[in-house]
């Protein structure tokens, strides 16, 4: 479909133009990263929902502030990082305790017709540990993380979305590694072990 | 789901090293679907586009907001050189010293500065142009006004000038000789020439009771129409030689008024003669700025030498200006045409003798208020101090005169000037100026900054340095489940925290956070204040 072909970038300017689907295509297309992030900053799946259908609300509102000089997925990424912040500090959204009702795990839940329950149970386990060290990061090394290492951003869009140099955002990744391989080991799990 | 484009992103990630067992787990989290679906979700955003709805359910982020930077540089980087540690609190322990002792001669240099401006402004909508300017002046400081002001002192002995026909030196003044008389000693300090033309300027908006007389101890013999011209940026030590240069080059205009004239000017209008000596001290003044600017073309590169600003408001200058309201001047020496070897001058009249013993001494609140650079001209030797109290004559005699609305140019006889003659002016005011030593000396122990090094506003790493030597105390304020607090603080031009403002955070930790807050300190800058914002987490 030649619809799908089309670059962000023309995209936006059909959108500007006036052609109200393909704005919708920029929602397909961006939708599943901007909604695991929002998971993985609200941590329910509810909020994350919410959350998402109002970055590209706000996207479409502000599309005119878009100057093309980033991606568009950067350009969104920062509006979604942005109204994750406000709304976690605005509502003071804090989990103490990632507890295995979490939304970032509703993925790691074993099915039914899984051959190694007791893998699964361990993998499910693991990733649980996983969120309790991310939560016990600043908001800063926790978004950078999730940026980096779960949403697979390169240091370069990270910094284009949340504003800071690249530099920095390696010191972060590297300091929120550390620190939940700290959090991990002394749980007992083996950072080189194999336990999914 | 249809984001195929860009779910392969993190293969351009930079890779961590050793990628550890976690890592792996991170980078393939499993992906969680909505309720309903993606194409629910898509379904759901499009209505609420097509409704019109603003998006401000979650929050009410404005759309400039919704766009700026979520996490930029942050206290919490400490990655770099300028990051926050233990050494840093030291580093601005010291620093904060050092910024004390001399934040509020900048203050006054960033005043005066906007003076200058101002003057340089208002001159070149309102008076008459003499001459064309050097392209390479700074701007800064209008040379035209000066030598208007010059000329509106000189303008009274006008008339009974006469070409002076003996050869042109290689200065840049114009003279107007009238007497020469030996030097006497004297320890008044001597005053920049800046403030002599600034407070001849303003001389008639000042009451009589605000000026001490000065020593004038010697009839003014020299007049100088570009020595105000000179002066500013010469004595500004920093200034770049082009712009000494410039003016140099120019024709230059000499004049003789004999003694008889002199007692002419002398029975009508007395004064005129301390207005002579003023220029006298400019000229001195200038030859020494010229002396100094050679010496620091050589020693510093030019970068260093930036303009620079005159510390001292005009105002200043004129109310500490001392001198007799109606002084009759005689057998003073004038430093300058004393110590040129090059130069005769006639002897003064010794009928208009004032002894000038019974002179009250000038004021010193000049000098105190003067800038480093002041301070340049103040610690020239002694033999140069008595153009000093020539200089501050003027001033009175300006006051004691009804103000003079519309400023006369000086008629002096134009001649053209041959620079680096045997016996020019500036070999003479050079040898009147004093040792360069000591110019350099005093420069070497000048303000830690120079006017032209004030920031405009302060740099992020001052900031970052200065936040984050304060910011552990005040994250002691919180506890650790404690919210996070947001702080708004103002500093202003001088660098001390103006206000704070707390937002959030824990009720009744505010104060605590605040006071906390309040000890930062940064180098000053030029704008009015700088508001920043920091985070305190527990």
């Amino acid at each position: 479909m030649v619809r799908d072909r089309a670059s962000d970038r023309e995209l936006v300017e059909r959108t500007r133009s006036g052609d109200p689907t393909s704005f919708d295509d920029l929602v397909r297309r961006h939708q599943g990263r901007i909604y695991r992030l929002m998971v993985h900053m609200m941590r329910n799946s509810g909020d994350a929902d919410d959350l998402t259908q109002e970055a590209f609300v706000r996207a479409y509102r502000a599309l005119d502030r878009f100057d093309g000089r980033s991606e568009f997925f950067t350009w969104i990424y920062r509006i979604a990082v942005n109204l994750c912040l406000n709304a976690m500090r605005s509502r003071r959204h804090r989990v103490k305790d990632a507890s295995l009702e979490d939304a970032r795990l509703d993925g790691v839940e074993p099915t039914d017709d899984s051959e190694r329950p007791d893998d699964d149970a361990l993998r499910k386990q693991t990733y649980g540990s996983l969120c309790q060290g991310i939560d016990s990061l600043s908001e800063t090394l926790r978004t950078t993380m999730i940026l980096v290492c779960v949403d697979g951003l390169s240091h370069d869009e990270a910094a284009a979305v949340l504003g800071a140099p690249s530099g920095t955002i390696a010191w972060r990744v590297h300091e929120a590694r550390r620190k939940l391989k700290e959090f991990m080991v002394a749980r007992g799990f083996d950072p080189e072990g194999d336990g999914t | 789901m249809s984001n195929d484009d860009h779910d392969n992103q993190g293969s351009k990630s930079t890779p961590p090293s050793r990628v550890n067992h976690f890592d792996k787990l991170l980078a393939t989290w499993p992906q969680t679907q909505p309720r309903g679906g993606f194409d629910q979700l898509a379904t759901k955003i499009s209505n609420r586009i097509e409704r019109g709805d603003d998006g401000m359910t979650f929050s009410e982020l404005s759309d400039e907001k919704i766009v700026a930077s979520p996490i930029g540089q942050t206290p919490e980087d400490g990655h770099n050189s300028r990051a926050f540690r233990e050494s840093d609190e030291t580093q601005m322990s010291s620093e904060d010293s050092s910024m004390t002792t001399s934040s509020d001669q900048r203050q006054r240099d960033r005043q005066s500065l906007k003076d200058l401006a101002k003057l340089a402004t208002a001159s070149n909508a309102q008076l008459p142009s003499t001459h064309d300017l050097s392209a390479d002046d700074s701007g800064m400081v209008d040379l035209k006004t000066v030598a208007q002001l010059t000329g509106l002192l000189g303008a009274d002995v006008a008339k009974p000038v006469t070409p002076y026909a003996a050869p042109p030196s290689s200065g840049s003044l114009a003279f107007v000789r009238t007497a020469s008389v030996p030097p006497a000693p004297s320890t008044q300090p001597l005053i920049n020439s800046r403030n002599v033309a600034s407070a001849a300027a303003f001389a008639p908006t000042v009451p009589v009771e605000a000026v001490q007389p000065a020593p004038v101890s010697h009839t003014p013999t020299l007049i100088s129409t570009r020595a105000a011209e000179l002066v500013a940026p010469a004595i500004a030590a920093a200034a770049p030689a082009v712009q000494i240069a410039a003016p140099i080059a120019e024709p230059i205009a000499y004049s003789v008024v004999d003694t008889s004239e002199i007692q002419e000017v002398r029975s009508s209008k007395k004064g005129v003669v301390i207005v002579l000596a003023a220029l006298v001290a400019s000229a001195a003044i200038a030859a020494g700025g010229v002396v100094f600017v050679s010496k620091m073309h050589k020693s510093a590169p030019i970068a260093q030498r930036a303009p620079i600003v005159e510390t001292t408001p005009v105002v200043n200058t004129i109310q500490a200006a001392p001198a007799p309201v109606a002084p009759v001047v005689e057998t003073a020496p004038v430093a300058a045409a004393a110590a040129a070897d090059d130069l005769t001058f006639a002897p003064a009249d010794p009928n208009a003798a004032l002894d000038p013993a019974s002179l009250p001494l000038a004021n010193a609140k000049g000098a105190k208020v003067a800038s480093a650079h002041h301070a340049v001209a103040a610690k020239i030797p002694a033999k140069a101090a008595p153009i000093a109290a020539v200089a501050e004559a003027p001033k009175a005699e300006v006051k004691a005169a009804e103000p003079a609305p519309a400023p006369e140019p000086p008629k002096v006889a134009a001649a053209p000037a041959k620079k680096g003659e045997k016996g020019d002016l500036t070999d003479a005011m050079r040898t009147a100026a004093g040792p360069i030593e000591a110019h350099a000396a005093v420069v070497e122990s000048g303000p830690a900054f120079a006017a032209g090094t004030v920031p405009q506003k302060p740099s992020q790493g001052a900031l970052t340095s200065a936040l984050g030597a304060v910011l552990p105390a005040a994250r002691s304020c919180l506890s650790p489940d404690d919210a996070v607090a947001k702080a708004t603080i103002v500093f202003s031009s001088v660098g001390k925290v103006d206000s704070v403002s707390v937002h959030g955070g824990p009720a009744g930790k505010g104060e605590c956070i605040k006071g906390a807050l309040q000890k930062a300190k940064i180098q000053p800058f030029m704008d009015a204040n700088y508001t920043a914002n920091i985070t305190v987490r527990p």
